[in-house]
């Protein structure tokens, strides 16, 4: 079973040195756990990065450039560095999304570090709801 | 020196340094530029990587963080780093292990090309 206090915990943990919201959300985007400045913030990260990662995952599906048939070649992180922040999303389960958002001075290092290690804990019982879901 | 020899020689240092290839593209796919490595995967040419990150672009500069200049993309054992330089694209492949910092680098020193590059577009 999810603990949705647990989960928010584990975002919260994530969100310092300039990480300024981690969202755990769908694929389509509907948020799940997550640790923002507003709702409105966490709502309009979540949409854009859940698009943001299904248009990167359909184009790598459909030219098959680098899955060359292995799952090991699938996407893995996004990272999008913006003039005032930068956002990166990984994907913990089939079915769920992470997504850190920090100000423009996270290291873009730090950010995968982190995003990484969200992941990987979050990746275990996401995996156990996703098999339900299928 | 035309543009295709300037293009390959700054990028050619970063082949050392896990490059596999580079593409200078429109926002449609239509490659202007390339220097592509024996060893980089199949089917990076196609216009999908270029028009997703068009799109991607396009939205990401709506989070309330300003303009997105870049969106980096990492596979299992490829990265992709896409560079915004209106109207063109700079699309670097490179091994997922290689070092994308100095990869960001990259559109400063080609600025001169590039500029060359609008001004005939």
């Amino acid at each position: 079973m999810l603990k949705p206090k647990v989960i928010s915990q584990v975002l919260r943990q994530a969100s310092t040195n300039g990480i300024n919201a981690a969202l755990l959300m769908n694929a389509g985007g509907s948020l799940l756990a997550f640790a923002a400045p507003s709702d409105r913030e966490a709502r309009i990260y979540a949409a854009i990065a859940a698009n943001l990662w299904s248009t990167y995952l359909k184009s790598s599906n459909s030219d098959a450039a680098f899955r060359n048939e292995k799952q090991e070649d699938d996407l893995r992180l996004l990272i999008l560095p913006c003039e005032e922040g930068v956002v990166a999303i990984a994907a913990p389960s089939i079915t769920m999304l992470v997504c850190l958002v920090g100000d423009k001075s996270v290291d873009l290092g730090m950010l995968k570090a982190k995003i990484e290690a969200v992941s990987r804990h979050l990746s275990e019982p996401l995996e156990k709801v996703a098999s339900y879901q299928q | 020196m035309t543009a295709q020899e300037s293009f390959q020689a700054l990028t050619q240092p970063y082949f050392e340094k896990g490059l596999k290839a580079a593409l200078l593209t429109d926002r449609e796919g239509v490659v202007v530029l390339e220097c592509i490595s024996p060893e980089a995967p199949e089917g990076i040419k196609d216009p999908a990587l270029s028009t997703a990150f068009s799109i991607a672009n396009n939205q990401a500069s709506k989070m309330g963080l300003k303009k997105n200049n870049s969106i980096i993309g990492i596979y299992g054992t490829h990265q992709v780093i896409q560079i915004d330089n209106y109207p063109l694209i700079i699309t670097l492949v490179a091994l997922s292990t290689a070092n994308t910092g100095k990869y960001l680098k990259v559109p400063t020193g080609n600025k001169t090309t590039l500029v060359i590059l609008i001004k005939t577009l």
